[in-house]
C-alpha cells in the first residue's frame, strides 16, 4: 500500500461533522425552510444552541443588540452569519487538538482557520467586493486535511522540510512528492466524506493553487489563498511549515491588492482573532 | 515566571527571576533591548514597519508597530535606570513567504526599520536571526540577558 493510499484510508477514520449540525445546515439550504424550522431545528440540540447564542453575541458577528433567543440571531444576523456560526462550533472541537506531525501546539489551527476565515473577509471589506458568504467557511475548512496529516498518519515533517529546503519547494508541494499527497487535497477528500458541497470543497482542493480552480471559485480561492498566507507573516498557525508556502501573483493582480490593503488587514486581523478565541474558550462552545 | 508578550505587546523586567517569550514570530519582528550592568530588559513583538497606516491605532497599541513601538520600550528601560549606551540589541523574526514577489515583503521592512531606529540611537545589535520562511520563538533571561531562539524544533542562542 502506498502513503497516499494509507493516508487517503485514515481519512475515514477522522470523527464524522457533527450530525444535528450537518441536518441544520441542510435545512437552511433548502430554500422554502422558514426560519421558525431552522430555530426549532438548532433548538433540539442544547449544546449547538448554547454555541449559537455565545458566539452570535461575539464581537466578531454581533450587531448592536444582546441576542437572547435563536430565533432573535437568525432574524437580527441572517441565515447565512447563522451557517459560519454553526460551522465555526462545529469544526472548534475537532480542530482543536495539538498537530505533532506539523509540530503545532494546542489551539493553534483553529486559530488558523478562524484567523483565515475573518482575513478574508477583512480582505474582500477593503477590496470591496462582494464576497460570496460561503468565503468565511471556506477560510475555517481550509487547512483541514492538516488534521489527518498532523494527528491521524502523524507524518514525519523532516524529509518534507527537506526536500522544500533543497530544491526551494513550497511546503504542500514537497508534502505531495514524499506522501504523494497534499493537505490540501486531503481536506477536500475528508470534506467530500463529510458531504459537503462543491462551493467549499473546490476552494480548499485548490487553495496553493488559486489559477486551477474552476471559473465560478476564482474569487473566493483567492482571497482565501492570500489571507491563510497574511495568517502566516503574523505567525498564527505556523508549525514547522512556517511561512514556506508562496503567494501566488496572479491571484495578487486579479485582486489587485497593494501593501497598504494588506496592512490595514494585518491591523485589524490580530485583535478580532484574539477575540473570537476567547469567547469560543472561555464560553460554552463544547 | 514566565512572561508571555503577545503580538503587537511589549514587556519589560528587572526581576532576575524573569523570562520574556514571544512565540510564533512570522515576519513579525522580536526585538530584545538589555542592560547587562543593571539586568534591566525588554522583549516587544511588532507586527508592522511604520504607524503611518493606522495613526489612530498606534495611538492605542503603539507595539503594532516598529516606528512607535521600539522608542517606547527603550524610553521604559531607562526610565527603569537603564543607560542607553549599555544596551545591547537582538533581532529576530522578520520571515518572508517563499519567493514573495517583492510585493509585501512585511518581514524585511520589519528588519530595515528596527536597524535603522537603533542605528540613530547609538544602539549596538550584538546578534539577530531575521528572514527565511521559518517561525520563531525567542526568550530574554532577565538575569543574564541570554536570549535564545526556538525555530523548527531547533534551539539556539543569539551570542
Amino acid at each position: 500500500m502506498s502513503v497516499r493510499d494509507k493516508i487517503v484510508e485514515k481519512i475515514k477514520e477522522v470523527p464524522a461533522f457533527p450530525t444535528n449540525s450537518t441536518r441544520v445546515l441542510n435545512t437552511i439550504n433548502n430554500s422554502d425552510t422558514h426560519i421558525s424550522d431552522i430555530a426549532k431545528e438548532i433548538e433540539t440540540d442544547p449544546t449547538l444552541t448554547a454555541n449559537v447564542l455565545k458566539l452570535a453575541n461575539s464581537a466578531y458577528f454581533a450587531g448592536p443588540k444582546t441576542i437572547s433567543t435563536i430565533r432573535e440571531a437568525i432574524v437580527l444576523l441572517g441565515v447565512n452569519r447563522i451557517q459560519q456560526i454553526i460551522i465555526t462550533s462545529s469544526i472548534f472541537p475537532i480542530a482543536l487538538k495539538p498537530l505533532r506531525g506539523y509540530d503545532l501546539p494546542a489551539g493553534e489551527l483553529i486559530k488558523h482557520l478562524i484567523g483565515t476565515a475573518i482575513a478574508s473577509e477583512l480582505l474582500g471589506k477593503e477590496l470591496q467586493r462582494d464576497l460570496p458568504p460561503y468565503t468565511f467557511t471556506v477560510g475555517l475548512l481550509h487547512d483541514i486535511g492538516k488534521i489527518v496529516l498532523g494527528t491521524f498518519i502523524e507524518i514525519d515533517a523532516e524529509p518534507i522540510i527537506k526536500k522544500a529546503y533543497e530544491e526551494k519547494l513550497s511546503f504542500e508541494r514537497a508534502e505531495k512528492e514524499i506522501l504523494g499527497i497534499d493537505h490540501a487535497e486531503v481536506g477536500a477528500l475528508l470534506m467530500t466524506e463529510w458531504h459537503f458541497p462543491n462551493n467549499l470543497i473546490q476552494p480548499v482542493l485548490f487553495h496553493h493553487e488559486p489559477d486551477k480552480v474552476p471559473q465560478e471559485y476564482q474569487l473566493v480561492t483567492d482571497v482565501v489563498h492570500i489571507a491563510s498566507n497574511l495568517c502566516l507573516e503574523c505567525g498564527i498557525g505556523a508549525g514547522i511549515d512556517g511561512l514556506n508556502y508562496s503567494n501566488n501573483e496572479n491571484s495578487i493582480e486579479r485582486l489587485n491588492i497593494d501593501m497598504r490593503i494588506v496592512e490595514t488587514v494585518l491591523c485589524k486581523l490580530i485583535g478580532e482573532v484574539n477575540n473570537l478565541m476567547e469567547t469560543i474558550k472561555t464560553g460554552e462552545i463544547k | 515566571m514566565l512572561i508571555t508578550v503577545n503580538i503587537s505587546d511589549m514587556k519589560v523586567s528587572n526581576n532576575p527571576d524573569d523570562i520574556l517569550v514571544t512565540y510564533s514570530l512570522g515576519s513579525c519582528v522580536g526585538v530584545v533591548l538589555y542592560d547587562p550592568l543593571q539586568k534591566i530588559g525588554g522583549l516587544i513583538h511588532c507586527m508592522l514597519p511604520l504607524s503611518k497606516v493606522d495613526p489612530e491605532r498606534a495611538n492605542e497599541t503603539p507595539y503594532m508597530f516598529v516606528d512607535t513601538g521600539l522608542p517606547v520600550m527603550m524610553q521604559t528601560l531607562l526610565n527603569m535606570g537603564a543607560d542607553k549606551k549599555r544596551l545591547i540589541a537582538k533581532v529576530a523574526g522578520g520571515a518572508v513567504l517563499l519567493d514573495d514577489n517583492g510585493m509585501f515583503r512585511i518581514g524585511e521592512r520589519n528588519h530595515i526599520v528596527v536597524r535603522k531606529l537603533l542605528w540613530k540611537n547609538n544602539i549596538l545589535i550584538s546578534s539577530e536571526d531575521v528572514g527565511g520562511t521559518i517561525a520563531r520563538t525567542m526568550y530574554l533571561h532577565i538575569n543574564d540577558g541570554r536570549t535564545i531562539i526556538k525555530s523548527a524544533g531547533k534551539e539556539y542562542e543569539l551570542k
